[in-house]
């Protein structure tokens, strides 16, 4: 039993790293390392699958249909294609970025890795950022909305404005929502072509806990958000192992893994943009 | 227990596992370069109905198709050659593909089992599918006319 751990390298080949992180081999030919971090890509699949599953199902829910309720906006009345394209051009180009800093040091190029990691992470780092701003965005005109409602209710109650004139509001995507005031204070709102459904003027917003349809995606661009930013900060550890002196061309392999999963990052945003923000 | 002690090493530097050497800089430009013009024609599709005067109804059943056949090739791509799956050991391929195979199965199952494919879009979640005929309402049973001599069953 002990002669299976103590059995040399065949002669010729290299123990890689000048640790022992690398030394022992393998029955399947893969290092353990690697093998894990692809078995972990294939269980994020399964937590990505449910996420994107949730937000197919329930991203017409808004509050006006049967089995939803909260604001009547629909995220995709909020969507800005143009500048979300231009988040998906920008992880795409980190992607490629992260290959030229794993072939940089396969080539034992230190400077060039150093380079490439640090324009890895910033633009993950713009991603993450027009992310934040995109919500934000959705927030803000979801209250902007709600506001000119609560103001429209109040013109009416003042009699400033016929209590029976409705309301109407263009969204981003064109959209129309069309307000008709209740003496209780409710609104029944419609969609254009669409049934009116009855709802108090306060649940309208964008927010993440607005409405079903606004719940599913938060949760689904929230969580690809986190998974970006952990790998900025994965990215920004190697970087500064690397110029400690910690990354050199024997142990390439953890800047192969980190990128591995800053790859899968991008191919989940792609499957995101092209399900949540393009697909009508 | 000795085939453990005889297992292939594994050299773990600057190489992948099949020992294979990186393409040349300008192969993943190229890739890049598809990825980037695949993309585009993606987020053209925004404008499709407006540019080619589709219905709404109509700029679905076009563009739809178009982006998952889009949306596969940018990923079995970033798959293959960003993350060297099509060079490494075909181990790492099986696990990543098991991984997708049983996510894609376990959904689309939990898809169906909402009616997903029926509802989806419309206001009628968890109604009846449409395809189903409803029955026709009944109608009144007709009079039956009196028998010869008064009686009637």
């Amino acid at each position: 039993m002990s002669e299976m751990l103590t059995v040399p390298p065949p002669a010729g080949t290299d123990v890689a790293g000048e640790t022992d992180d690398h030394a022992h081999p393998t029955a399947t030919g893969i290092t353990n390392e690697k093998l894990a971090m692809w078995v972990f890509l294939g269980s994020e699949c399964l937590l990505f699958g449910a996420l994107i599953s949730t937000y197919m199902l329930y991203k017409n829910r808004s509050g006006l249909v049967a089995g939803g309720q909260g604001s009547p906006i629909r995220m995709s009345d909020l969507y800005d294609i143009p500048f979300t394209s231009v988040s998906s051009f920008v992880l795409l180009a980190s992607s490629l970025t992260m290959v030229f800093a794993v072939v940089s040091i396969a080539r034992g190029d230190l400077s060039r890795l150093k380079l490439w990691l640090a324009a890895t992470a910033a633009l993950g780092a713009i991603f993450v950022g027009g992310q934040v701003y995109e919500f934000t965005g959705f927030l803000r005109e979801g209250a902007e909305v709600r506001t000119q409602v609560l103001e429209q209710r109040a013109e009416r109650r003042d009699g400033a404005v016929p209590f029976d004139e409705p309301f109407v509001v263009t969204l981003p995507a064109k959209h129309t929502l069309t307000f008709n005031f209740l003496e209780s204070g409710d609104v029944m709102v419609a969609r254009q072509g669409e049934p009116a459904a009855r709802m108090d003027p306060d649940d309208i917003g964008a927010g993440f806990t607005s409405s079903v349809s606004s719940s599913a995606f938060f949760t689904l661009t929230g969580f690809h958000g986190v998974h970006v930013s952990l790998g900025i900060i994965m990215l920004l550890v190697t970087l500064a192992l690397a110029s400690a002196g910690r990354i050199t061309k024997r142990n390439a392999e953890t800047v192969e893994i980190v990128g591995l999963y800053w790859h899968f990052v991008d191919v989940i945003w792609v499957l995101i943009f092209t399900i949540v923000y393009l697909i009508p | 227990m000795t085939a453990v002690a005889q297992a292939p090493h594994v050299e773990t530097h600057g190489h992948d596992d099949g020992g294979h050497e990186h393409p040349p800089d300008a192969f993943y430009w190229k890739v890049g370069a598809v990825l980037a013009v695949l993309t585009a024609v993606e987020v053209t599709t925004y404008w499709w109905k407006d540019w080619f005067g589709l219905s709404a109804e109509n700029a679905g059943k076009v563009t739809g198709p178009v982006l998952i056949i889009l949306m596969v090739i940018k990923f079995v791509s970033i798959a293959a050659f960003f993350m060297h799956l099509k060079f490494d050991n075909k181990m790492l391929r099986r696990v990543f593909i098991a991984g997708i195979a049983l996510a894609v199965g376990v959904y689309v199952a939990g898809l169906s089992a909402m009616n997903w494919w029926v509802d989806s879009g419309t206001t009628n979640f968890n109604d009846a599918p449409r395809t189903r005929p409803t029955p026709p309402p009944p109608t009144e049973k007709p009079a039956v006319p009196a028998l010869p001599g008064g009686h009637s069953s």
